[in-house]
C-alpha cells in the first residue's frame, strides 16, 4: 500500500507541474510503438540526405559483367577457416548457362575481398558545401564492387539507388504535406470559422474531391504533363498532383475543430477583448489544436510515398535518370524479373517500412496530443 | 426522408457536373489536339488522310468552336452513349469500354463483400479480446496491410505463387476461356483466378476497417445504454450484437462512400500487374498513348461509378441510423 | 424466524483494479430490504452508492471485483439466492436480473440505444423473459407506457429516444424497468439530471408504481430532500462503508454520526436561520489511499483525538434498528 502511494504521489506531482507541451511529450514516450518508428523515420532521412556517405558505389554507374547479380554473401571465415570480424566478400564470375542462357554468378573464392570502413570511392559533394571520397563502407577496390543488395538489370548498385531514391520518394511527401497543409487549413479554415452557409459550401466541396477516385484522376493529370519539362519540374508537378487530392483530410478535421471551437469560452473572451479575427485564429485557436494537425499531417505523408512510388511504377511519374523507389519498383513489374532477380522488389520494403514508421508516428502524436482520451 | 433523397441526389449531379469537367481537362491538356496527332499518326503508318475526312472529324468533334461548345458537344455525346474515337485501338470508346467495365464492377464489388466479410469479425473479435495476443497479432496485420502497396502486394503473391506452386495467376481467364461465350465453365474459371485481384485490393481496405471497427466498437462497449441492456436479463453475446456492434457498424456504411474509389483505384493498378482485362490496363496506356478520349471518357466513367456508390452509401447510412433521416 | 427480506448485503467488498493502481470502492457495506420496503443510499459522489447497487446486479465493469462478502436475494417464491457465487452472464443470474430486480438509471438519454425504438427495447424484455408472442408483448408494452403517464402511447411507442423529452425518456425507462413485474426495483439518482419541476413529477410516479406493484424500492441520491418522502429506511454511505442506518424519521430527527448531522446542515432551507449556506470542510480523501482508522475523521468536527484514527469503529446500535459506527457512540449500546 506504501508503495501505491508513494508511486502516485510523484506521478500526480510532475502532471501538476507540467507544461502543455512537456505533458505531450511524457504521453509520446509511454507509445513505445511511436518512439520507435520516429528512431526508425530518422534513421531513413539520416541515410537519404547523406546517401552518398552511405553508398559503397556510384548508383549511377553501370557495371555489365554485374547485370541482376545478387546480393552479395557477406563471409566472416575464409576458405581456410580462419574466423575474422571484418567481413569479406567474394566477387563474382559470370558463366553462361548454355542451355537457358541465363547468367549465372559464381564467388571466385580466389580473390577474398574484406570489406573496409571509412574507405575512399567515387567523389561527392556533402549537403552542397565540400567534396569528399569517403564513405562509411567498401572494398576500395574500383573492381570489385560490394552489393549488398545485389544489383539491377544495368549493373548498378541497388543499394546505392535505394538509399539515393530514398531522397526524392521521403522528399515529395514532406512537401506535398506542405501544400496540403496550406490548402487544408485555408479551405478548412474559411469553413469552420465563418459555419453558416459559407461552412455548408466548403463541406460539399471537400466532399465533392473526396468522391473522386484518386488514382485515375493522378494518371490522368501526370499523364498529361508535357514530356519536355525537366526533371524538377515534374517533381514539383507532380507533389502538387498529390496534394491537391490530399488536403481534405486535413481540411476537415481544421473545419472540425475551428466549429467546435468557436463557441468554446476562450474564444468568445478573445472577442470580446476586441482581438480580430486573424489574431484569434493563429493566436488563440490554431495552438490548441496544432498538436492535431501535427498527427494529421504525419498520417497523410504516407499516402503521398504511396502515390508518387505508384505513379512511378506505371510509368507516369517520375522517369528515369530520376530515382525514386517507384521508379525502381518498375524495373519489377513483370514475373520472369522477380522470379530471377527478387531483391529487385527490396524499394518496395523501404516503401512499407516508412510508410508503418509514419502511421505508428501519426498514431502515436495523435493519442498523446487529445487530452481526452485516456 | 425523400427530402434527404432529394438532396443527395442534386449533390450527386452537382459532383458529376464538376467531374465531367474536370475530365474534359483532361482530355483537353496535352497540346495540339489529339487530331493533329492522329493525322500524324497515320501518316507515318503510311495512311493518307484526305482533306474532306479532316474536315469531318473536325466538325464532328467541334475542334474548331470555343472551347465550351466543344465540352457540350462531348457532354452530349457521352450522355448518349457515344464516348468517341479511340485512335489507338480504331474503334468507338464505347466498345471498348463497356467489355472491361463489367468485369472493373466484379472485382471492386467483390472487394468490398471481401473487405466486409474479413474486416466485420476480426474488429469484433478485437475489440472483445482488447490487449490479448491475438489482437496484438490482428493489428500488426492490419498496419501492414495499409502500408503494402497494392501493387507491391500483388507482386509478392504473384511471385510466391509460381515460385512455390509454379502457377501463373495472371489475368481473369487461363487461355482457353479468354475468348470463350459465357458460361459455367467461363464463369467457374473467372472465380479461380479472381481470388488474387480481390485479396490484393481489398487488403488494404480490410486492415482499415478492422481498426475503426475496433476503435468504434470499444467506444461504445463502455457506454450506458449496455449495461441498461444487460440490467434486462439479456446474455452479453445478444447484447453487444444488438446494441453497441450495430451502432458500430456505422462506419462500415458510411465509409462505403471513400472505400468505392480508393477500390477502383486499386483495382487499376493492380489490374495493371497482374494484367487483368479490366479498366485499368486499358486506363494506362490510354494515357501513355495520349490518347485521350479513351482516357478522359474512363476517367469520367470511374468517377460516375464511384459518386454513385457513395450516394447509395449515404441512403444506407440514413436507413441505418435514424438520427441521420430526422436531422 | 421469518424471513421478510428481500435482499440481504453483508461485509461487501468491491475492488476496482486500474492502471494506476486498486481502488476500494466498497469496504464492508451492510444493509438490507425488507419485502415491500423503500430503502434510501444516501452519500456524496463517489461513497459507493453506485457500485453497491451495480454489484447487486452483478453489472460490474472487467476491472472490478467483488473481493468479499456476500449478497443474499430472495426471489418472489421465498427461495434464496447466493447471488456473490453466480456467474454474471449465466443463466442463474439472468433469471434474477430482469424478472426479478431491474434499475432504472441515472441519464435516459445515453441509457437508451439510440438506434432502437423505445418499444423495441421494452418488448425485448418481455419477449426474453416471459413465454409470449409478439402481439402480446407490445399489447403489455403499450400498458406500461400507459401506466407511466405516456400519452399517445400507440404512437410513441415506435419512436426513438430523441423524440422523446427527458421527463418522458425517464417515464419510459421506468416502464422498462416494470416490465415483467420484478420484485426490486433500484433506482440509481433517477431525479438528478431532471429538470426540478420534472424532478417531483417521476419521484410521485415511482412512489405510485411501487404501490401498484407492491415493489421494493432501493433509492440511491445524494440528494436528502429526495429522500424524506420517498423511503422507510436510510443507510448514509461514506467512502465505501455505511456509517449510519436508520428509519427515515430517526435519521432526520436524531442523526448520530458526524457524517450525517452535516449532510443535513447543509441543505438549504427556504425558511429559518439566514446566515451562510454551511458545508463540509475538507474534501473526500483520495480513493487510492484510503486514511486508517475511521474514514471521516479527517473532516471530523466532532472527532475524539487518535482512537479515530486507529480502526474502523464497529456498529452500535443506539435505538430500534438506528445503527452508527462512530467512536462517539461507542459507549452505549451493549457494555
Amino acid at each position: 500500500m506504501a508503495k501505491e502511494n508513494n508511486q502516485n504521489e510523484n506521478y500526480e506531482d510532475d502532471i501538476y507541474a507540467a507544461s502543455q507541451k512537456e505533458l505531450i511529450w511524457m504521453r509520446f514516450k509511454k507509445h513505445k510503438l511511436a518512439m520507435a518508428a520516429g528512431i526508425v523515420l530518422i534513421i531513413m532521412y539520416a541515410l537519404a540526405i547523406f546517401a552518398p556517405f552511405f553508398s559503397a558505389q556510384d548508383p549511377h554507374q553501370r557495371r555489365v559483367s554485374y547485370k541482376e547479380a545478387p546480393p552479395h554473401q557477406l563471409h566472416f571465415e575464409d576458405t581456410e577457416g580462419n574466423f575474422s570480424l571484418r567481413p569479406m566478400i567474394y566477387p563474382y564470375s559470370k558463366e553462361i548457362d548454355m542451355e537457358t542462357f541465363e547468367d549465372i554468378y559464381t564467388e571466385d573464392e580466389s580473390k577474398p575481398t574484406p570489406i573496409k570502413f571509412f574507405v575512399e570511392g567515387f567523389e561527392y559533394e556533402v549537403l552542397g558545401l565540400f567534396e569528399t571520397d569517403i564513405h562509411l563502407f567498401g572494398t576500395g577496390d574500383e573492381n570489385r564492387p560490394v552489393f549488398i543488395f545485389g544489383a539491377d538489370s544495368l549493373g548498378r548498385d541497388l543499394f546505392a539507388r535505394i538509399i539515393y531514391g530514398a531522397r526524392i520518394s521521403l522528399s515529395i511527401g514532406l512537401i506535398g504535406v506542405a501544400v496540403s497543409l496550406f490548402l487544408g487549413i485555408l479551405i478548412g479554415g474559411i469553413g469552420g470559422y465563418f459555419g453558416g452557409k459559407i461552412d455548408l459550401f466548403i463541406q460539399r466541396m471537400i466532399e465533392l474531391v473526396r468522391s473522386i477516385p484518386q488514382l485515375p484522376l493522378w494518371m490522368g493529370l501526370s499523364a498529361a504533363l508535357p514530356s519536355s519539362w525537366s526533371a524538377i519540374q515534374v517533381y514539383l508537378a507532380i507533389t502538387i498532383i498529390l496534394s491537391l487530392m490530399s488536403w481534405t483530410s486535413l481540411a476537415r478535421v481544421v473545419r472540425g475543430r475551428f466549429l467546435s471551437l468557436r463557441e468554446e469560452e476562450f474564444v468568445i473572451a478573445a472577442r470580446l477583448m476586441g482581438r480580430s479575427p486573424l489574431e484569434i485564429i493563429f493566436i488563440h485557436m490554431l495552438p490548441s489544436f496544432l498538436s492535431h494537425i501535427i498527427a494529421s499531417l504525419t498520417l497523410a505523408i504516407p499516402g503521398m510515398i504511396l502515390g508518387e512510388t505508384a505513379l512511378s511504377f506505371l510509368g507516369i511519374g517520375l522517369q528515369a535518370p530520376v530515382i525514386s523507389w517507384g521508379v525502381l519498383l518498375q524495373k519489377a513489374q513483370n514475373l520472369y524479373t522477380i522470379a530471377n532477380a527478387p531483391w529487385l522488389m527490396l524499394p518496395g520494403l523501404f516503401v512499407i517500412i516508412t510508410v508503418l514508421a509514419f502511421n505508428f508516428l501519426g498514431d502515436g502524436i495523435r493519442d498523446a496530443a487529445d487530452p481526452y482520451s485516456k | 426522408m425523400s427530402k434527404f433523397i432529394m438532396h443527395r441526389l442534386l449533390f450527386m449531379v452537382v459532383t458529376l457536373v464538376v467531374i465531367s469537367i474536370l475530365s474534359f481537362i483532361i482530355i483537353q491538356l496535352p497540346p495540339g489536339d489529339y487530331l493533329t496527332s492522329y493525322i500524324t499518326q497515320l501518316r507515318s503508318m503510311g495512311t493518307d488522310v484526305s482533306d474532306e475526312q479532316i474536315e469531318y472529324l473536325r466538325e464532328q468533334y467541334g475542334l474548331d468552336d470555343p472551347i465550351y461548345v466543344q465540352y457540350f458537344k462531348w457532354i452530349g455525346n457521352f450522355i448518349t452513349g457515344d464516348m468517341g474515337f479511340s485512335f489507338s485501338w480504331n474503334r468507338p470508346v464505347n466498345e471498348l469500354v463497356w467489355e472491361r467495365l463489367g468485369l472493373t464492377l466484379v472485382i471492386s464489388i467483390s472487394s468490398l463483400l471481401f473487405t466486409w466479410i474479413v474486416a466485420f469479425p476480426i474488429g469484433i473479435y478485437t475489440a472483445l479480446r482488447q490487449n490479448s495476443l491475438s489482437d496484438y497479432f490482428f493489428t500488426f496485420l492490419s498496419f501492414i496491410g495499409v502500408a503494402t502497396p497494392n501493387f507491391l502486394l500483388a507482386l509478392v503473391l504473384m511471385y510466391v505463387s509460381f515460385k512455390y506452386f509454379g502457377i501463373n495467376v495472371g489475368g481473369l481467364f487461363s487461355p482457353e476461356y479468354a475468348d470463350a461465350a459465357w458460361g459455367i465453365g467461363k464463369i467457374t474459371d473467372l472465380l479461380q483466378h479472381l481470388w488474387i485481384p480481390v485479396v490484393v485490393v481489398g487488403t488494404a481496405g480490410t486492415a482499415g476497417l478492422v481498426r475503426i471497427m475496433r476503435a468504434n466498437l470499444l467506444d461504445e462497449l463502455g457506454k450506458p445504454y449496455v449495461t441498461t441492456a444487460k440490467s434486462k436479463g439479456i446474455p452479453n453475446y445478444k447484447v453487444i450484437l444488438k446494441y453497441p456492434v450495430r451502432i458500430a457498424l456505422n462506419p462500415f456504411i458510411s465509409t462505403l462512400g471513400w472505400q468505392l474509389p480508393k477500390l477502383i483505384s486499386g483495382s487499376t493498378i493492380t489490374a495493371v500487374v497482374l494484367s487483368l482485362p479490366t479498366t485499368g490496363p486499358l486506363l494506362l496506356d490510354a494515357l501513355k498513348s495520349q490518347d485521350m478520349y479513351l482516357a478522359g471518357s474512363f476517367i469520367m466513367l470511374l468517377s460516375v461509378l464511384t459518386v454513385i456508390g457513395t450516394f447509395i452509401s449515404d441512403i444506407l447510412l440514413a436507413l441505418v441510423d435514424p438520427r441521420i433521416r430526422y436531422v | 424466524m421469518a424471513n421478510n427480506n428481500i435482499l440481504e448485503v453483508e461485509n461487501l467488498n468491491v475492488h476496482f483494479h486500474t492502471d494506476e493502481g486498486i481502488v476500494r470502492a466498497l469496504n464492508g457495506v451492510d444493509f438490507k430490504v425488507e419485502r415491500g420496503e423503500a430503502v434510501g443510499i444516501v452519500g456524496e459522489s463517489g461513497c459507493g452508492k453506485s457500485v453497491t447497487s451495480t454489484s447487486v446486479m452483478r453489472l460490474l465493469p472487467g476491472v472490478g471485483e467483488i473481493a468479499a462478502g456476500t449478497i443474499k436475494y430472495y426471489d418472489k417464491n421465498k427461495k434464496q439466492h447466493d447471488i456473490i457465487n453466480l456467474k454474471a452472464d449465466g443463466e442463474h443470474m439472468r433469471s434474477i436480473r430482469g424478472p426479478e430486480m431491474s434499475m432504472i438509471f441515472q441519464e435516459p438519454m445515453t441509457a437508451f440505444s439510440p438506434v432502437h425504438t423505445i418499444g423495441n427495447q421494452i418488448i425485448e424484455k418481455l419477449l426474453y423473459h416471459e413465454d409470449i408472442d409478439k402481439d402480446e408483448a407490445r399489447r403489455k408494452a403499450l400498458e406500461l407506457l400507459k401506466k407511466v403517464g405516456i400519452s399517445k402511447p400507440e404512437q410513441r411507442i415506435d419512436e426513438y429516444p430523441f423524440q422523446y423529452s427527458g421527463g418522458m425518456r425517464q417515464r419510459a425507462m421506468i416502464a422498462m424497468g416494470l416490465a415483467c413485474e420484478p420484485q426490486l426495483l433500484i433506482a440509481d439518482e433517477p431525479t438528478t439530471a431532471l429538470d426540478v419541476t420534472i424532478q417531483a413529477q417521476v419521484l410521485k410516479l415511482i412512489k405510485k408504481m411501487q404501490a401498484d406493484y407492491n415493489l421494493s424500492l432501493i433509492l440511491i441520491t445524494h440528494d436528502l430532500g429526495v429522500i424524506a418522502h420517498m423511503v422507510d429506511y436510510v443507510n448514509v454511505m461514506y467512502l465505501g462503508r455505511v456509517v449510519e442506518s436508520g428509519p427515515v424519521e430517526e435519521i432526520f430527527d436524531n442523526p448520530a454520526h458526524p457524517y450525517t448531522q452535516d449532510l443535513l446542515k447543509s441543505i438549504p432551507r427556504m425558511t429559518g436561520n439566514e446566515g451562510k449556506l454551511a458545508s463540509i470542510e475538507g474534501a473526500v480523501p483520495d480513493a487510492y489511499s484510503l486514511p486508517k482508522g475511521c474514514p471521516f475523521h479527517t473532516r471530523c468536527r466532532k472527532k475524539i483525538g487518535e482512537v479515530c484514527e486507529s480502526a474502523y469503529p464497529e456498529r452500535q446500535e443506539i435505538s430500534a434498528d438506528h445503527y452508527v459506527n462512530c467512536y462517539l457512540h461507542q459507549d452505549l449500546g451493549d457494555k
